[in-house]
Formats: structure tokens, C-alpha cells, sequence
């Protein structure tokens, strides 16, 4: 109670100077500005087209037709319109990339931070069942654990949080070991701040950079570990519009209808980027060692 | 001196560092005191553990390799050693406070000076209001002669020696009874040394601390120091007043080897003349006195016996050769 009093004011004015760096840089603002109309975009999927009858109801006649101001991204090979497919897919990306790595960061961040701190026998077992997990490659993971939870939207999205946890386990804790062995925090602790101040207020603040050029980096990744279950069967399932299960079923027409190829993997390359340049720019604009 | 009753007491401390294949003997019983409102001087080469002291007394020793395996603090009839994590963060900051050899490095980068020093108050009094907690970090930034104004600014932009400001307004946040100030100027230069040397005295005098001055430099000590002690080895070699020192001309052995290294303005000597050796190697140290493979005046007995502290007056003195010197028993 007492911590949050203290901390409003103080976390407003961060809040506004990182705002004011953050809108200096070009591309960062870019890749704001795409990372809000994708958000959008996914919020009001419906009302900009219905699923039922746009996204998965077909219409053999008009399958595979270029660009045109009734498609703007054209149609694919079952007449579906891929402009309202690529809108609503950009629920299950966002889903995938955004809830899964925040959830991964929150439980691998966690635990990493906790074995960077306390050190000894915690470190000892969370970091030797987090290098047991990574052993075994992400997709692998995640693939037996669908095999186990079975096929849906839910089980998909723990599956693919799970795939995430290690990593950010592992990074985390060794932003955290390069921090706490820094002289402020031990300045802290001899200003008698507690073990959770010092984590929450000194420690995590002075690793945000760094832990959100990770999460931009892996939201990207999540996105296509999502796409890559869709691929072989094991994620979202048609007739559903998911970016990565769109382009498997493009595949196939690269040569003679590029587009149904183009605007899926656009969306992907595109919303990627977006995230990562605007990781970029935060980084930068939350380290008051880099403004002027 | 003021007062009957020390502020602080130090009795036959044993710290050990142990590593995989090792144990650093970085404290071999330690014992000394500092009354209310004196400065006592730590002195020693690197490694002579004087920072162990000073973290020992904090609580703050690496928690799973630093070990106190014997001896006594007490802090205001406080037993420091047997408090709890909790009790201790208490005291921390707010009774004693410690002062970090590097400005560079002992302020947290992405918090503004004035945050940092609103920390230490609010930690220690909660029960402020904001404006209060406010008007008293402007006063403390002032008063160590930074202007109020410059509270909303970052680390990296002061100077080294207006860091090490802000790290005294840090650790005097709170009034604290003792502060530890550990090589508190080695990292700024000489002229900047003086200022926050006169600045960290005058701050003593008015708000009425005690003070442990660690650092390797006689000047320092010199300066500001009430009593002395000299550490070798995680030993207290010599202990004493600062006429003991400084007026009378009888030492330990290594003392002397620490002002014969101290250029003087009035000899015409044309070398300085430095101990021989260095220190010893903690995981194996020497038997007898553990000075005595550098001792220039090393006797058959310093080979074989760790010499008892002897006393005389104030003056206390751990070395063989002082058993022959009137007055000392």
C-alpha cells in the first residue's frame, strides 16, 4: 500500500520523460504507430469484417483474385477475402506473441531474478531444470505438450509460454547477476532497503532496457512458434485465419498468385518489426544515460 | 572521549571468506571502539581487511561466502551480530550508514539524485507527507552544497566529486550516530579530496555523528582522525589516540614502514622508502606475528609467537619489541 503511494508520483514522471525521448526517435514512433493500428485492427476485427460470413464462409467463384477495391489484399484459393483473414489472424498473432511472452517473461523473469539474487541451492535447482528444458528444442517442447493437453486455442497458448520460460530464465538472471554485483545495490542494502525494494526499485528498473529489447525480440519469435505449430496441424486449425496456417496454405501458389503469399507474410514481417523497433526505441528512452 | 560508554564496540572479530578450495582468514580478531562523536581511523594496506570491518558491522558480508565465525559488535548496548535480517534493515541507514569507496559506481543510474536521497528518508521515516519528506531532501542537498534545484538530475550528470556529495547526502539522510566512510576520496582527485574531506567534518561536527574513516592515507588520518587503528593482516597491529600517532614517535614496526612511504616537505631525503614485501596470503598466513617476514627489525621470538597487544596509556601495540619499552605491559 504504502510502496504504491510512494511510487505514483514518481512513476508519472518517468512516464512523461520517457514519453517526450521516446517521440524523438523516427522509427521507434513508427513502429509505435503500426504496433497500435495491429491492436486495433485485432480489437475490432469484427466490425471491419464478419467472420462468419467473410472469414470463413467461402465463395468458389471468386477464388484467387488479385487486389481490387472490394479485396484490397485480394482473395485466396477458396474465394475467402485474405484482407478480413489477415485482420482477424491478427488476434490469434498478437494473442500468441504479446499474452504468451508476457506470461513467459513474468514466470521466467521470476524465477531467473530469484536465482540471481538469492544464489546457492535456488539458483542451483531453478537454473538446472531451466538448462534441462532448454535441451530440448522449442518446437519439440511445445509439440509433445500439445500431443499431451491435446488440440485448442488454450493448451496453444501454454504450450507456447512454456517454450518461452528457460530462455527468459536464463536472460534474466544474468541481466539481474550483472546488476545486483554492481556497488548501488549494495549501497542500497546498506541504506537498509528490504531484499523485495531492492529487486522491484533498483534492480528491475536498471535491467528494463534490456528486458524489453528481449520481449520485442520474442514477441516476434512466440508469433512464429504459434505459426510453425499451425503449419504442421498441431496449433490453430482451419478454417480459422491464423498468419503462419495462412501461408503454409498459400504455399502452393507462390508462383502463379503471389499475393495470397505477400499479405500474410507481410502482416508477419510487418508486426515483428514494429515490435522490435519500438523495443528499440524504449530501451533507449527509459536509460537516462543515453538522452541528450 | 566525550562520554564514558563507546559508541560502538568491536571485540575479537573473526571473519573468514571460504571458497571452494580455500579459507581467507580476512579478520584474525579485530577489537576496537569508537566513543560518541569521535572519528577513528582504520588504516591499512589492501587487503588488510578494512572493508570487512565495515561490512561486518553493517551485516552485509557476501552472504555465502563471508562468515563471522567469531567475536563481538555492539551498537549502543545493541548486539549487532545476534540481530535479525529485519532488525538490522532498521538500523541500516538510519543509525549507521556507509559511505561506498566509488561515487561512479554507488549510485543507481536510472534514479534521480533527489529520488535516491527521498529513499533513504522515507524507508527510515515513513510517517513524513510528501511535502515534508520534500523540504528535507532540498535542506540535505543543500547542505552538502549541491543547489536544491539540481535534485531532479541524474547521476552521470554531476562530476565525480559532486557525486560523492550526493552519496554523503545518501548516507546522512537520516542523521545516523555512526557513519562508516570507507575510502571515501580515493576516487577523486587531490583537490577535490580537501573540499569534501572539509565538507564530511564540518557535517560530523553538526550533526554530532561518529565517524569510521577508512582509508590507506596517513594525510587523511591525520586530518581528521581522533584515534587510530592499524590494520595488518586482519589484525589491529596498533591502536592509540591521535598524539600517539602522530606526536609521540614510537610504533609498530609497519607503521613506521607506512610513514617512511609519505613523502616529507621538510627532509632532504632523495627515495621514500617503502615497506619491503607485500602482504601475506590470506589462505596461508605466516605463523608468530604475521608481520614478521617484512619486519625489518624481526627477532627469533616474532618467528614463533604471535605477540599479545600491549598497553600503554591509550597506546596499544602488538609487537614483541615493545615488551622491552618502558611503560608498555
Amino acid at each position: 500500500m504504502e510502496l504504491a503511494r510512494k511510487s505514483r508520483p514518481k512513476a508519472r514522471t518517468l512516464l512523461a520523460e520517457t514519453w517526450q525521448r521516446l517521440s524523438k526517435n523516427k522509427a521507434a514512433m513508427a513502429g509505435l504507430i503500426f504496433v497500435i493500428i495491429i491492436t486495433l485492427l485485432a480489437l475490432f476485427a469484427d466490425i471491419v469484417a464478419d467472420y462468419g460470413t467473410k472469414v470463413i464462409q467461402t465463395h468458389p467463384l471468386e477464388r484467387l483474385q488479385r487486389p481490387s477495391l472490394q479485396h484490397p489484399f485480394g482473395t485466396d484459393d477458396m474465394g475467402r477475402d485474405l484482407f478480413a483473414r489477415v485482420v482477424h489472424g491478427a488476434r490469434y498473432s498478437l494473442a500468441f506473441g504479446i499474452v504468451c511472452t508476457l506470461a513467459a517473461m513474468a514466470i521466467g523473469g521470476a524465477l531467473g531474478a530469484a536465482a540471481a539474487f538469492f544464489g546457492g541451492a535456488v539458483e542451483a535447482v531453478i537454473m538446472f531444470i531451466a538448462d534441462t528444458i532448454s535441451c530440448i528444442p522449442g518446437t519439440l517442447l511445445s509439440l509433445s505438450l500439445m500431443a499431451v493437453l491435446g488440440p485448442g486455442l488454450k493448451n496453444l497458448m501454454i504450450a507456447i509460454t512454456f517454450g518461452g520460460i528457460p530462455i527468459f530464465t536464463r536472460i534474466i538472471r544474468s541481466i539481474v547477476l550483472g546488476i545486483v554485483r554492481q556497488e548501488y545495490i549494495e549501497a542500497a542494502r546498506a541504506a537498509g532497503v528490504s531484499n523485495l525494494r531492492t529487486i522491484f526499485l533498483h534492480v528491475l528498473p536498471n535491467a528494463i532496457g534490456l528486458i524489453i529489447v528481449n520481449f520485442t525480440m520474442n514477441v516476434a519469435g512466440r508469433i512464429m512458434a504459434a505459426s510453425a505449430l499451425s503449419y504442421i496441424g498441431m496449433g490453430i486449425q482451419p478454417p480459422a485465419p491464423e498468419w503462419g496456417a495462412m501461408l503454409t496454405d498459400a504455399l502452393k501458389f507462390l508462383r502463379t498468385d503471389p499475393h495470397v503469399v505477400i499479405f500474410p507474410g507481410m502482416a508477419i514481417v510487418i508486426t515483428a518489426l514494429s515490435f522490435n523497433l519500438l523495443g528499440d526505441g524504449l530501451s533507449e528512452a527509459l536509460d537516462p544515460r543515453l538522452r541528450d | 572521549m566525550k562520554e564514558k560508554r563507546p559508541l560502538l564496540t568491536v571485540s575479537d572479530l573473526n571473519v573468514v571468506y571460504t571458497s571452494a578450495n580455500a579459507v581467507v582468514h580476512a579478520l584474525n580478531g579485530v577489537s576496537f571502539s569508537i566513543g560518541r562523536q569521535e572519528t577513528l581511523g582504520l588504516v591499512g594496506e589492501t587487503g588488510a581487511g578494512k572493508t570487512t570491518t565495515a561490512l561486518s558491522i553493517l551485516g552485509l558480508l557476501p552472504e555465502h561466502t563471508g562468515q563471522i565465525r567469531g567475536g563481538k559488535i555492539v551498537f549502543d548496548d545493541l548486539s549487532l551480530l545476534e540481530l535479525s535480517d529485519v532488525e538490522m534493515q532498521a538500523i541500516r541507514g538510519k543509525r549507521i550508514s556507509m559511505i561506498f569507496q566509488d561515487p561512479m559506481t554507488s549510485l543507481n543510474p536510472v534514479m534521480t539524485i533527489g529520488e535516491q536521497i527521498e529513499e533513504a528518508l522515507y524507508l527510515h521515516h515513513s510517517g513524513l507527507t510528501a511535502d515534508k519528506l520534500k523540504a528535507r531532501v532540498n535542506e540535505i542537498i543543500e547542505l552538502v552544497g549541491i543547489g536544491s534545484e539540481r535534485r531532479h538530475e541524474y547521476p552521470h550528470q554531476f562530476s565525480g566529486g559532486m557525486k560523492q556529495r550526493v552519496v554523503i547526502a545518501i548516507a546522512l539522510a537520516c542523521s545516523p550516530e555512526l557513519l562508516i566512510a570507507d575510502e571515501p576520496t580515493t576516487a577523486l582527485d587531490v583537490t577535490i579530496q580537501a573540499q569534501v574531506l572539509n565538507m564530511m567534518e564540518e557535517l560530523k561536527q553538526r550533526l554530532e555523528m561518529s565517524m569510521i574513516m577508512i582509508t590507506h592515507d596517513l594525510g587523511i588520518v591525520a586530518k581528521t582522525c581522533d584515534t587510530v587503528a592499524v590494520l595488518y593482516a586482519g589484525e589491529i597491529v596498533e591502536f592509540g589516540t591521535f598524539n600517539d600517532f602522530f606526536i609521540n614517535k614510537l610504533h609498530h614496526p609497519y607503521t613506521n614502514g607506512l610513514f617512511g612511504s609519505i613523502p616529507d616537505i621538510y627532509s632532504e631525503e632523495e627515495r621514500l622508502h617503502p615497506i619491503e614485501g607485500i602482504l601475506p596470503d590470506p589462505t596461508d598466513l605466516p605463523g608468530g606475528c604475521k608481520f614478521h617476514p617484512r619486519c625489518p627489525r624481526v627477532r627469533d621470538i616474532c618467528r614463533r609467537q604471535n605477540p599479545e597487544s600491549l598497553r600503554s596509556g591509550s597506546h596499544a601495540v602488538k609487537c614483541h619489541l615493545f615488551k622491552e619499552v618502558k611503560g608498555y605491559e
